[in-house]
């Protein structure tokens, strides 16, 4: 069942997407921020005040999404996240041993739960509707889209969405950097020297990315999401023959353009490597983790620069330039790969 | 008595992440919930904790809740009376 993209609202450290964010702003070293709005712009001060980076980020995410689809009401909300709410989580635990594990705050133990910011976006909404999220490492966002075309299956006017949302704090910054996720290196030149350096681990990043879809195309779709797929623990080249599959399935022969994730860590970026030999693309790849960096949903930011690609709001150098279908094909270290197919509308 | 008061509201703000609030604002016999300062059952709990953690104050009947913590003057004679 294709999806189409009505909408598309993102906080994340690239808000102009091919364009390089700027480093003061969005840059610290190894580390992506993302570029937050004004929020007051989507939340009132006083809906605001118990929310923590990562629910600001999602609503406001949501409501650009919302808006950008012209408006209108949501029949459902279905979020990815592979770290969940962090900065509460965090609180949490630390009131849990400054205070003894007793006189707990509230608070924090209601917002560091994963399905907060679906939640808090579906009441922002008054979306009484289907409300899920889906919490599966680096396939939470795929997740979340393949939950999104089986409720589209269903309900083809439905107008659903759907996210991912990661966050990054001080404290997860610093626990993933023991577990050397990141680079030593500290970069100070242009974003794409991320790649090609061949050395292990590759930047953090951060982002909320939100899709208002549904199953019927109309003047507001920008484009359509054909397929999607997870492959668990297989080598690259089971994902290239799941891709070659998809291919066929959707009566296509190639695809204009291959978005794949490679991060910078050689051992990724190698299987990535094998994975585009054994599918077979010769036409041009974008990459786009120096853009947003590495996150479990940053696949969503791929679909984001996918979509807009293929809508022709993103720019190319030349209007011939603007493809026709897209391939998404993203992986984190050995464990999930995912595959999204694009086209135009 | 005052000192206490305006402590208190110097913690409501702080623990409720009262923003656009200020301490001074607070008038000693305004309504905390509602119409007043327009807290929510959420914020009761803070509010609860709050007080065991700075002054050792714990309600024990559930009933007492609403009465206790109406305003700053009902939150200050409670703690007035009941602090060891």
């Amino acid at each position: 069942m294709a999806l189409f993209i009505h909408g598309i609202g993102s906080v994340d450290p690239a808000p102009a997407l091919g364009h390089a964010p700027e480093p003061a702003e969005a840059r610290a070293g190894n580390r992506l921020h993302a570029i937050e709005p004004n929020y007051l712009d989507f939340i009132d001060a006083r809906a605001s005040r118990r929310m923590s980076r990562i629910v600001k980020m999602g609503i406001a995410a949501a409501v650009q999404a919302v808006r950008g689809s012209g408006g209108g009401p949501v029949d459902g909300v279905v979020a990815g996240t592979g770290w969940g709410c962090l900065e509460d989580t965090v609180a949490f635990l630390q009131k849990l041993v400054v205070n003894g594990e007793d006189m707990l705050s509230p608070t924090s133990f209601i917002y560091s739960t994963h399905n907060t910011i679906a939640a808090q976006v579906a009441y922002h909404l008054k979306c009484r509707g289907y409300n899920n999220t889906f919490s599966h490492r680096n396939i939470s966002f795929e997740s979340a889209l393949i939950d999104a075309q089986l409720l589209a299956h269903e309900q083809p006017a439905q107008r659903l969405l759907v996210g991912g949302i990661d966050e990054l704090t001080d404290t997860s910054f610093t626990v993933l950097s023991r577990l050397k996720t990141f680079k030593s290196q500290q970069p100070g030149g242009p974003l794409d020297e991320l790649y090609d350096q061949g050395t292990p681990g590759t930047w953090a990043g951060e982002g909320a990315t939100f899709f208002l879809v549904s199953g019927e195309a109309g003047p507001t779709a920008r484009a359509q999401l054909l397929a999607v797929r997870t492959v668990s623990f297989g080598t690259p080249e089971k994902a290239a023959a799941v891709a070659r599959q998809l291919l066929t399935a959707n009566q296509l022969t190639w695809v204009d353009l291959l978005i794949t994730g490679e991060n910078g860590d050689q051992e990724n970026d190698a299987a990535i490597q094998r994975f585009a030999t054994d599918f077979g693309h010769s036409g041009p790849v974008h990459k786009f983790k120096h853009l947003c960096g590495e996150y479990p949903t940053a696949s969503a930011f791929a679909l984001r620069l996918g979509a807009e690609l293929l809508a022709g709001t993103e720019s190319t150098p030349r209007p011939a330039d603007i493809p026709r279908t897209i391939l998404i094909y993203n992986r984190f270290q050995q464990q999930h790969q995912s595959l999204m197919l694009l086209q135009a509308c | 008595m005052d000192a206490l008061k305006q402590q208190l509201k110097e913690l409501l703000v702080e623990h409720l992440n009262l923003k656009d609030v200020k301490p001074e604002a607070i008038a000693d016999d305004q309504p905390i919930f509602g119409e007043g300062l327009g807290l929510d059952s959420i914020d009761a709990l803070e509010i609860i904790v709050m007080l065991q953690q700075h002054f050792g104050i714990r309600l024990t009947k559930a009933d007492n809740g609403p009465q206790v913590l109406a305003t700053v003057n009902s939150m200050a004679d409670y703690i007035t009376t009941h602090r060891k």
